[in-house]
């Protein structure tokens, strides 16, 4: 099945739109439609998911989510009572001559304040859904539309159909066994078994319980056995929601921790902390710095005198030393003694010493001769010890100084070398947006943890699982026992144990079913991935084990899943999806939005060169940015091109919209 | 008997707003004693021979700091000034002379020190002092012999 045509009406930024896409039947099955971001690309994937399922399942913004689907630009134009009429239509080809075309319509009114109502239609989202087809050259209406399409491409595995490139490269990132897991069971459509095993579970419960006249323990042990499974089901409906969220997290964790390995700067909130102790030992250290210096100067001023004045120093300790070897230190007799004898008249032997007596002028010439010298006698020698400690500070002049310099110079080195560090972290820092990187860093940290509570709260919840259902086990055999103790209960049991067995073997046909599908899409997937890989001598396998992990072997053996670059990623994510679409045995056009975004130049030439390969026969339709759509991209996929569209934004004073436009 | 010593110690009138800015915040000596840097100015002008008489008038009559501020290291660092340059120890008993000596030499060195300080930041007046005492302290040395070994 391919879409020949998609009509859009009043859809979004499209006011009249015919696309006609490439067939596949043709050698050139790619369609490929070029436009800026915001012109209009993934809109014309939502167009279709709306048109076939009434939702838009690749809405960029989210916040878009509520907004309506009308085209701006009519609304504005249309006057009060005017009915705008909003319209997707798709016309597919399917195998053969026959044909279908889908129809979604939403009409809504233009009041006269100006707002749009809308007019309710048939289907729940209040649109009108109808499709026709063409058999055997009649085209014939049909009843149920949606049934119709959810036959043709049900709505469980779109996204193995159209779906957005950008995210593929995260596709075996994002706790990649569930993804796996997911995608295999939907393909494998067990849907309906599973229907099937809940509801031999609840005919099997139902057999005891609506049975009359059985004893009150076998009434007791069905209800516990109802109880239990009613809790056993709760355990498991919380904990798929709890590994949902548990999957949401890490995908958030890759998001946020591959934002901070592509920038420059990495662990702001470590740098902002290192500046700020950084600052603090700066603050110290001048401190110190201070401190030190001004017990240097201290120093300098108590001995710089002493060396200043050393001259003074020497020639008064000379003088003392004279003074000493003259006689005069230490004096026979101090000056004022004399003085004091000639004063009162009296020597010391009791001789007078009258005015004019020959005594008296003795001792007057005896005076005369002596010098003020002989009373500093104990002055002089205090002076003469403190001399010899100045002269003793002089010896460890030069080592204080130097100790005190070394100390000086010690902490001026760690004062520019933090200085330094700061202005490194400053110039990081500088580079980049610190206070988006904090919040990336704490966000980072945020999921982490989640990460780690849900892993602990589903573990927690795994083990009641387990013990839930053994007990269940356990109580269906006790009940197996006691109605085989009565026989009117013989052909209860009969029923009962055939149930059992029903629902055994459904079980076991449906993990059978889905084992043959993880194998046939391993196989698939390693065969196509191998096949066209450019690296030819690299890679040896791709594996989806039992638990659904999936590895990428290298011929030493060692898993290189993690070491993939994106355009490989992107190669094996494709090869995936197009062994689902084989081994789903769905015929559906592919649609992909955006896949070499995230790829660098030459893998994104290497890539555009393979997409041909993965899916041949069917048709591809590519949504590229111009970023993406290169000469060298553009000269891979000519060859495979069957038609080319550019989406020109066009600009009036009321508004603006898309046009789609052949080249 | 020598005399007694004088109970306050002065300076010349005109240098006072020279002393008064070496003690102000952005100098070396703020927050150092009065006493230290009459010494420095004192010791200045001796190593640099200029002593200045200081009439009778020219005193700054408020004084400058008490005697008793002095330690008995910084008395005999005056004392010694004041021998060398009567040369004789007889001076010592004329304590009022002495510190008229010392204040002498004191308004002799004070405009270099001034200039000295003031031109520059504390780190550089350390380590031009550093630079001066030690070139003193090697000379010396040479001088009496003692040898760095």
């Amino acid at each position: 099945m391919w879409i020949e045509e998609i009509r859009l009406t009043n859809y979004r930024q499209y006011q009249e739109e015919k696309i006609k896409l490439s067939d596949p039947n043709a050698k050139k099955n790619i369609c490929v439609i070029e436009g800026a971001n915001g012109a209009g690309k993934t809109n014309i994937m939502n167009a279709i998911t709306w048109c076939l399922y009434g939702k838009e399942l690749h809405l960029t913004n989210k916040k878009y989510e509520g907004y309506p689907v009308y085209n701006l630009l009519a609304s504005r134009r249309a006057k009060p009572g005017d009915n705008i009429i909003v319209e997707v239509e798709l016309a597919l080809n399917d195998v053969g001559s026959d044909k279908a075309n889908i129809k979604r319509t939403l009409t809504y009114r233009k009041e006269v304040d100006g707002t749009m109502r809308q007019i309710p239609g048939i289907e729940k989202d209040g649109s009108d859904l109808s499709m026709m087809r063409l058999i055997r050259k009649n085209w014939i209406d049909c009843p149920q539309p949606q049934f119709v399409i959810d036959k043709m491409i049900p709505d469980t595995i779109q996204e193995y159909f159209f779906f957005d490139g950008e995210r593929l490269e995260l596709y075996f990132r994002d706790t990649s066994s569930k993804n796996i897991k997911g995608a295999v069971e939907k393909i494998s459509q067990v849907g309906l078994l599973q229907k099937l095993i809940d509801h031999l579970d609840k005919v099997s419960d139902d057999i005891v319980k609506t049975h009359k006249g059985l004893s009150p323990k076998v009434q007791e042990l069905q209800d516990l056995i109802s109880t239990k499974k009613a809790s056993l089901q709760s355990y498991i409906d919380e904990t798929k929601i709890k590994k949902d969220d548990m999957a949401e997290a890490a995908r958030k964790e890759t998001e946020y921790s591959e934002k901070l390995q592509n920038c420059k700067v990495q662990n702001i909130s470590q740098l902002d902390a290192e500046r700020a102790a950084l600052e603090d030992d700066i603050t110290r250290l001048e401190k110190a710095l201070i401190e030190a210096e001004d017990k240097e100067f201290q120093y300098l001023i108590k001995v710089g005198p002493a060396i200043l004045i050393e001259d003074a120093i020497d020639q008064y300790l000379k003088l003392i030393d004279i003074a000493k070897s003259s006689g005069q230190l230490p004096p026979e007799y101090r000056k004022s003694f004399i003085e004091n004898l000639l004063k009162n008249k009296m020597c010391i032997c009791g001789t007078t010493l009258n005015e004019g007596s020959n005594e008296r002028k003795a001792v007057e010439e005896y005076v005369n001769k002596m010098t003020a010298v002989s009373d500093l006698e104990r002055e002089i020698l205090v002076d003469c010890g403190t001399l010899g400690q100045i002269e003793d500070e002089r010896n460890d002049i030069e080592s204080t100084i130097k100790t005190n310099v070394n100390v000086i110079s010690r902490i001026n080195e760690d004062i520019k070398k933090k200085s330094e560090r700061i202005a490194q972290i400053d110039q990081l820092v500088a580079s980049c947006n610190k206070d988006e990187i904090k919040r990336w860093e704490a966000a980072l940290q945020e999921y982490k943890q989640l990460k780690t509570n849900l892993l602990s709260e589903v573990s927690q919840r795994d083990v009641r699982i387990d013990l839930t259902s053994k007990d269940i086990e356990k109580n269906v055999k006790d009940l197996q026992a006691e109605l085989a103790k009565e026989k009117k209960a013989s052909e209860l049991l009969i029923k009962k144990e055939f149930c059992e067995e029903c629902i055994k073997v459904a079980k076991k046909v449906k993990d059978e079913i889905v084992e043959e599908v993880r194998r046939d899409i391993e196989v698939k997937t390693s065969s196509q991935f191998l096949d066209i890989i450019w690296k030819k001598n690299t890679y040896s396998r791709v594996l989806i084990d039992d638990n659904y992990n999936i590895f990428v072997k290298d011929i030493a053996g060692d898993d290189a899943l993690g070491s993939l670059s994106a355009g490989e990623t992107l190669i094996l994510a494709l090869s995936f999806v197009a062994a689902l679409n084989e081994v789903s045995g769905f015929n559906i056009p592919i649609v992909i939005d955006a896949p070499l975004g995230k790829i660098s130049r030459i893998p994104k030439i290497q890539c555009a060169k393979l997409l041909p390969l993965i899916f041949p026969n069917r048709q591809v339709t590519l949504l590229l940015t111009e970023e993406e759509l290169t000469q060298d991209v553009r000269n891979e996929l000519k060859p495979h091109m069957g038609k080319e569209y550019s989406i020109r934004f066009k600009e009036y004073p009321d508004g603006a919209e898309s046009k789609v436009m052949l080249i | 008997m020598s005399e007694s010593e004088p109970d306050i110690i002065y300076i010349r009138k005109s240098d006072k707003a020279s002393f008064t800015r070496l003690l102000e915040k952005d100098s070396p000596f703020y927050g150092k004693k009065k006493q230290q840097l009459f010494l420095m100015a004192m010791a200045t002008g001796f190593n640099e021979g200029k002593k200045i008489e200081i009439g009778v008038g020219e005193r700054d009559t408020g004084g400058f700091f008490r005697n008793e501020y002095l330690s008995p290291r910084e008395r005999v660092l005056i004392k010694a000034i004041a021998v060398a340059d009567s040369g004789s120890l007889e001076i010592l008993s004329k304590k009022k002379e002495i510190y008229k000596i010392a204040e002498g030499y004191a308004a002799g060195g004070i405009l270099s020190l001034k200039r000295e300080v003031l031109g520059s930041e504390i780190t550089d007046l350390s380590r031009k002092m550093e630079i001066i005492l030690l070139e003193a302290v090697n000379k010396y040395k040479q001088k009496n012999g003692d040898t760095d070994e």
